[in-house]
């Protein structure tokens, strides 16, 4: 027996499977060659490697996925209508057929959990893998049902008795409660996905769960969509594009994580479309590279132009982790990549017109503030995050000025603490101009243009501060106990909600000047959302979510909507009518006033909410 | 039976000869295989993501054709034989079997060259790189084997081929795979 021979017969030899004459020929070849020996102890030792790799649970979401899937629901609908007309025989055997949890498109609202006996038919000779004849359609419609099954008979019924009981819970905390009023509407029905059809014109909450971005409509008329085909894993930080006037808000881009490509879906589903190749080619041999912090970061860079015609994102297409900012046209005609080291410890800020995009730098031992021309198609570097030192600053805070004449950037530097606001006309290299004294430093800024210029407000450990830009005048606004926190400014840029260090919110307006929010203590993150007419301004303190009238930079005495705790993410719809809520109980939509809510979702977001506009 | 077989499903896997009156039921079937489901597709196909997209498909396909089975229908075996279908139809239909090769570690960025691959990567990483470089059938039989702890017959079933057969996949599988190991820790790729 020579080596080649008893190679062949190891595998089955480690196994115990040779016939006995044979294994014992290739025993003895293997006292005497060590070759085959260490091939033999190679194999029983990859054997243990490849049985000891570590096992993963399935994300606890594909449960959710599978059981809310149109095909399940198709499949559920399918076995209860086969039951009811007897179809199939009746020498059964007992089985157990869940519910999808109120997502069945013409099903019941709520949790419908009931279990229907399942008749077992005879024998199928397909192949396994293959799908039942006659499989009824994932699209079938009520109104091709001569009446609803008895499953969707029980749970409206249940619904019913839920409203009606609910109805009286929430009459009497609203009697508990004095000075608020609450109530929330029914879930909406969840749909599937349309595969193309467009959805109604209108406002369109967006928000990510399991994998694929859902919407729902404003005013609650129709049902939950999923936006998003079922091909596609839609990654975190997924952005629509701004809501600009009576245009925008009408294109959703995303991540799909199995190809690592930049997406763009219109809002009412008709179209998803990848835009240029894999934004990090190197992902695809990494299972994990999502969770990492580079694929955190490339997740959450989405950056789209106000007009909606261009988005940026941070690429990595080498796989070294030098990111790369790309620029993409939405109708694909052009990509550019900025060659520079980008750093994302801000997010990129383009300029009103759209035509010019900021964003920060690798430089020496800190950063650089550098913008894309989007006219000329190219990228510049700007100026030094801190031009007067230290070298090591870093770049905190981007804002363009809207100047009649030319462009100007301006932007906080930050070493640990804010340093210094600079100023500077991107068109005329070398002059930039510091805003704030040198030695003063701030632990928050926000940046707002206005038509003569913009203002930073600048907060510190003990007052909220003002810079005007271009001028650079620095005036104290107040004095805040506990220091500033957090600075919000709304939409239109004139009034801006500050938060202190001891969660006291108040309101600045430059020609009303400082407005406490009522007793509003303790108010948290998710920080302050204004409606976008700046109308209204919506909060969390105490766990529960306020939304305060705003007139003249005056706020009323917020209104509390009961019923809505442990708010995650805040968001206005673009007419002002009502406040996304995201919580852990999933996602409603609040009326302006606080008056009421019903909930779109009974599934926890995962990201968003944001709103979209189906044009 | 199959080493990570859920113990639960045990008397209540098999339709035939259960005279529990016990019920079945599409969650508590999820529930039971989910996991071992779901690690098998993704070493088939070596990514996570596309490994929970593929246990929904293979678990929707096996309650489609659930009701319609033999009551000798053997659960185990055939929710495999799913699964290892529908992996192999999506790595032709994405190409996965082109890509996954050459991509994962021959392309390591320069500074990394000199480095140790078990220490910059680690032995886990390098079984499933090893893995992904093997033909896929012969990862199937290896990880059926080893991982699941199938029989000959078992893995005969779940292939679709001869237990005859099924040496034969084995020997060529561990062949391949010891290659591909040791070719990856000394930093270099096989050609195929």
């Amino acid at each position: 027996m020579n080596c080649k021979w008893a190679e062949g017969y190891l595998s089955a030899c480690l196994d115990g499977t040779l016939d006995p004459a044979v294994r014992d020929e290739v025993v003895a070849h293997l006292e005497g060659c060590s070759q085959c020996s260490a091939i033999l102890e190679d194999y029983r030792h990859f054997d243990g490697l490849v049985r000891d790799l570590p096992r993963y649970e399935p994300a606890p979401e594909l449960r959710e996925r599978l059981f809310a899937s149109p095909e399940y629901i198709a499949l559920a609908r399918s076995l209860d209508e086969g039951n009811a007309s007897g179809r199939h025989p009746t020498n059964i055997r007992p089985f157990m057929l869940s519910r999808p949890l109120g997502k069945g498109r013409g099903g019941a609202a709520g949790h419908d959990r009931k279990l229907t006996p399942l008749p077992l038919p005879t024998r199928d000779t397909r192949t396994p893998d293959e799908p039942p004849a006659a499989e009824p359609d994932a699209a079938d419609t009520p109104a091709e049902r001569t009446g609803p099954p008895a499953w969707v008979r029980a749970a409206v019924a249940a619904a019913v008795v839920a409203v009606v009981f609910g109805s009286a819970l929430l009459w009497w905390q609203g009697r508990l409660h004095a000075g608020t009023t609450t109530g929330p509407g029914p879930i909406s029905n969840i749909g599937g996905y349309h595969g193309g059809t467009p959805l109604p014109a209108g406002p369109r909450v967006v928000y990510a769960r399991g994998g694929a971005l859902w919407s729902a409509p404003e005013q609650g008329a129709g049902a939950t969509e999923r936006l998003t085909p079922p091909n596609v894993v839609v990654g975190a930080g997924w952005a629509v594009a701004p809501v600009h006037g009576s245009a925008g808000g009408d294109l959703v881009a995303y991540v799909d994580l199995k190809t690592g490509t930049l997406h763009i879906i219109r809002a009412d589903d008709q179209r998803d479309r990848a835009l240029g190749a894999a934004l990090v080619p190197h992902m695809l041999a990494n299972p994990f590279f999502w969770g990492t912090p580079e694929g955190q970061t490339i997740l959450g860079s989405l950056n789209w132009s106000p007009d909606g015609s261009r988005i940026a994102a941070l690429t990595d297409t080498t796989g070294t982790g030098r990111l790369a900012l790309a620029v993409y046209s939405v109708d694909g005609s052009t990509a550019r990549t900025a060659s520079t080291a980008v750093v994302a410890g801000v997010a990129p800020v383009w300029s009103a017109d759209g035509t010019r995009l900021a964003f920060a730098v690798a430089s020496g031992s800190g950063e650089a503030v550098a913008e894309y021309n989007a006219a000329s198609d190219q990228f510049k570097t700007v100026s030094p995050a801190a031009p007067d030192g230290p070298a090591s600053a870093t770049v905190a805070a981007l804002g363009w000025l809207a100047s009649q004449g030319q462009p100007v950037l301006t932007w906080a530097a930050s070493d640990g603490a804010i340093t210094g606001v600079y100023a500077q006309p991107v068109l005329q290299d070398g002059a930039t101009q510091r805003l704030t004294p040198t030695g003063a430093t701030y632990s928050a800024a926000a940046f707002a243009s206005a038509s003569d210029g913009g203002l930073w407000l600048l907060g510190d450990g003990n007052a909220l501060w003002s810079v005007s830009v271009p001028a650079g005048v620095l005036t104290q606004i107040t004095a805040v106990p506990g220091g500033v926190s957090a600075i919000t400014w709304s939409a239109d840029g004139t009034t801006a909600a500050v938060l202190s260090g001891a969660g006291a919110l108040q309101l600045w307006n430059a020609n009303t000047g400082l407005m406490p929010v009522a007793a509003s203590g303790g108010a948290a993150q998710p920080g302050v959302a204004w409606s976008p007419d700046g109308a209204h301004l919506a909060f969390v303190a105490g766990g529960q979510v306020l939304i305060a009238a705003v007139q003249a930079g005056t706020a009323s005495a917020p209104v509390t909507v009961v019923g809505l705790s442990g708010a995650t993410a805040l968001a206005w719809a673009p007419d002002g009518q009502q406040l996304a809520v995201a919580t852990p109980a999933g996602v409603a939509l609040v009326s302006a006033n606080g008056a009421s809510f019903h909930q779109v979702d009974a599934h926890a977001a995962a990201s968003g909410p944001v709103w979209s506009v189906v044009r | 039976m199959a080493k990570n077989e859920p113990a639960s499903s045990k008397g209540r896997a098999r339709m035939a000869g259960d005279t529990t009156g016990g019920a079945w039921s599409f969650e508590r079937i999820y529930d039971d295989y989910k996991t071992p489901i779901y690690n098998y597709i993704y070493h088939l196909v070596g990514n996570r993501e596309h490994a929970e997209d593929l246990t929904q498909e293979s678990f929707l396909k096996a309650f489609k054709a659930l009701p319609k089975m033999d009551a000798s229908l053997k659960l185990s075996a055939w929710l495999y034989r799913i699964a290892t279908n529908t992996a192999y139809d999506a790595l032709r239909r994405r190409k996965l079997i082109a890509w996954l090769p050459w991509q994962d570690l021959d392309h390591e960025p320069a500074d990394r060259d000199s480095a140790d691959p078990q220490e910059t990567i680690g032995t886990a990483d390098l079984v499933r790189a090893a893995l992904k470089r093997m033909p896929p059938q012969y990862r199937a039989a290896l990880l059926l084997y080893t991982q699941e702890g199938f029989s000959y017959a078992e893995i005969a079933s779940t292939l679709s081929i001869a237990e005859s057969g099924v040496k034969m996949y084995l020997s060529r599988a561990r062949h391949s795979f010891r290659e591909h190991f040791k070719a990856l820790e000394q930093g270099g790729g096989v050609p195929q």
